[in-house]
């Protein structure tokens, strides 16, 4: 029996180890995308931020009414919409939501995905003054103005200082990268007024009771969109019905048994009860695809694209599928969509 | 040596190659994670309009000066606490805790101690690179061996020609181990650093651009972090190569 040299055996290893690699990434290749499931209760995954916005998502998964629907379910919570928004576009997860503008920003750089839905519409983007400098719009000027860029408040910003005939130039724009970091600086005084979302808002004017106000918002409201990958969609229709179809009955729930669904909101998303009771009516829960979605979209890309100095007009067309909310409820589809 | 570079320059164009024929390929969403050659196009792009040079300048601004700092201080407190028992017994368990406290985490009391402005930001870096340089001053100013003291003493050397001249060179190769080190961990406090209010910064703009989608942009400034380490990296092994030839990180 001949003998083996360390050199032919280092060879062998080496050939195995690269055999091996080749053999994974091929595995890889073949595994992704996942190819479509064909059993009866189609298993899902949902990426969902920690947002009253959500609230919707957290009641149809506590109550089980995807379950009812013949959909598991498995809902996956993340600190941001946008890391949500990654699990969806990594395949990590079939369905997300989160407010209009980080999704929007994704299809614009070309992601194929879709909104089936929207669930909340809210106006939680807000503009919060410290009161003892800022009384008035005329007083923004040269004043320090905190915002966290790619935001929807951060585009709320930008409608608030148009529709107040005041230039960007005339302000101190301050981006903050985190928006807990920008609630600190604003509550210590370094900056002078904020546009944040919820509970943001609420913990900077809850600490300076008599220094700050939130004030209404008017100009914009957002909406908490649901959102699925185009190719997943395109296989899945009915699991798209189903979603909806437990969003719609968790819309009732909502309706019908406000306290046990903030008790839910406060369980998912951590957000106190005094001030789930003091935001509760910013949100309100409504399954559709109606037509300020189409306004909002269009005015959003609109903005995202001549800020971004790509200075092309954004092509919405079929960054929406109906088809779902028609199946499940025509009556909830705006004209635009029809 | 010329070996040593050519298989670690081998590894990086390996690395490099994988990574740009899995996006070409699609193993993965190319957009949330771009190849190398759109990171270099997107950084040629904010070269061109002056971004680049703004953000480099900002973060190597607040970098140097907190580098320096931290690493000046951690040698001078490294000595006095090597030097005097008393000061490095009643300090040496506090430096053990605080190093350990991650520079994120300190981000609520710079921004109570040191506003929004660079001043926090030089702050975090600081306090990052001051830690490793310490550790390592201390540890090697108490490897010094006594006789080698001793015989300077005896010759009529006073304290200070005996700090520069006996205890300074023999701790020297740990005194550069810990900047080295420092290099890595002030890089990691800049990032935290600039995510208090800024409005440039490579650090910036890298989690801006994530959040914008320009993940172009944002591999292209993590690659640029990357490639400032390497230069500073290589700036003091050649510094210790100079100084401390027969130090483990000259060789």
């Amino acid at each position: 029996m001949p003998s083996t040299t360390p050199r032919f055996r280092r060879t062998v290893t080496l050939i195995t180890l690269v055999a091996i690699s080749a053999l994974c990434l091929a595995a890889c290749a073949v595994s992704s995308p996942k190819a479509p499931s064909s059993s009866p209760e189609t298993s899902i995954t949902y990426a969902v931020p920690l947002t009253i916005a959500a609230a919707p998502a957290y009641v149809a998964d506590s109550q089980g009414f995807w379950k009812q629907e013949g959909l598991d379910v498995k809902l996956k919570l993340f600190n941001s919409g946008r890391q949500a928004l990654d699990a969806l576009l990594g395949h990590d997860a079939e369905v997300m939501s989160v407010s209009e503008t980080p999704p929007l920003r994704a299809a614009l750089q070309g992601q194929s995905i879709r909104w089936i839905a929207t669930v909340t519409e809210h106006h939680e983007a807000k503009l919060t003054v410290r009161t003892n400098v800022i009384s008035k719009p005329g007083d923004f000027i040269g004043r320090k103005v905190g915002t966290v860029t790619g935001t929807n408040s951060d585009y709320y910003m930008y409608r608030w200082l148009e529709a107040n005939h005041i230039s960007t130039d005339q302000v101190q724009i301050v981006p903050f990268t985190d928006p807990q970091v920008m609630v600190q600086s604003f509550v210590q005084g370094d900056i002078d007024a904020m546009f944040a979302w919820e509970p943001y808002n609420y913990t900077a004017t809850s600490q300076l009771p008599k220094l700050s106000a939130s004030w209404p918002t008017t100009l914009y409201s957002g909406r908490h969109s649901i959102i699925m990958n185009a190719d997943y969609l395109s296989t899945h229709k009915k699991a798209a019905e189903q979603i909806i179809r437990g969003f719609v009955k968790a819309e009732q729930f909502i309706k019908d048994h406000p306290a046990e669904s903030k008790a839910i909101v406060e369980k998912a998303t951590g957000v106190d009860a005094k001030a789930l009771d003091s935001l509760w009516a910013d949100y309100v829960v409504k399954v559709e695809l109606d037509d300020g979605l189409h306004s909002i979209l269009g005015d959003e890309a609109a903005w995202i694209t001549k800020t971004d100095g790509s200075g092309t007009p954004p092509n919405l067309e079929g960054f929406v599928d109906a088809g779902p909310m028609e199946a499940v409820a025509p009556g909830r589809v705006g004209t635009d969509y029809k | 040596m010329i070996r040593r570079r050519v298989v670690g320059a081998a590894a990086f164009v390996v690395i490099v190659v994988i990574w740009q024929v899995a996006a070409a390929t699609r193993l993965y969403n190319p957009v949330l994670l771009p190849p190398p050659s759109s990171a270099i196009v997107a950084l040629e792009r904010l070269a061109a309009n002056g971004t680049l040079a703004n953000d480099l300048g900002a973060s190597l601004g607040r970098y140097g000066v907190g580098f320096g700092i931290g690493c000046m201080a951690g040698v001078l407190v490294g000595f006095i606490t090597s030097r005097v028992r008393l000061i490095g017994d009643a300090v040496e368990p506090l430096f053990h805790y605080l190093r350990s406290i991650p520079s994120v985490a300190l981000i609520p009391a710079v921004i109570v101690l040191f506003g929004i402005g660079d001043g926090g930001k030089v702050a975090i870096v600081v306090w990052a690179c001051f830690f490793p340089t310490w550790l390592n001053t201390f540890l090697g100013m108490r490897e010094v061996r006594p006789e080698h003291i001793r015989t300077a003493q005896s010759l009529g050397a006073s304290p200070i020609v005996v700090a520069f001249h006996v205890l300074l060179p023999s701790s020297l190769p740990y005194i550069l181990a810990g900047v080295r080190t420092a290099i890595a961990t002030g890089l990691f406090a800049l990032a935290a650093g600039e995510m208090i209010g800024a409005s440039a910064g490579i650090a910036f703009r890298i989690f801006q651009s994530y959040e914008l989608f320009h993940t172009d942009a944002m591999i292209g400034y993590t690659l640029l972090i990357g490639a400032v380490a390497l230069v500073a990296d290589l700036i003091v092994v050649a510094i210790t190569t100079r100084l401390a030839p027969w130090s483990i990180a000259a060789k």
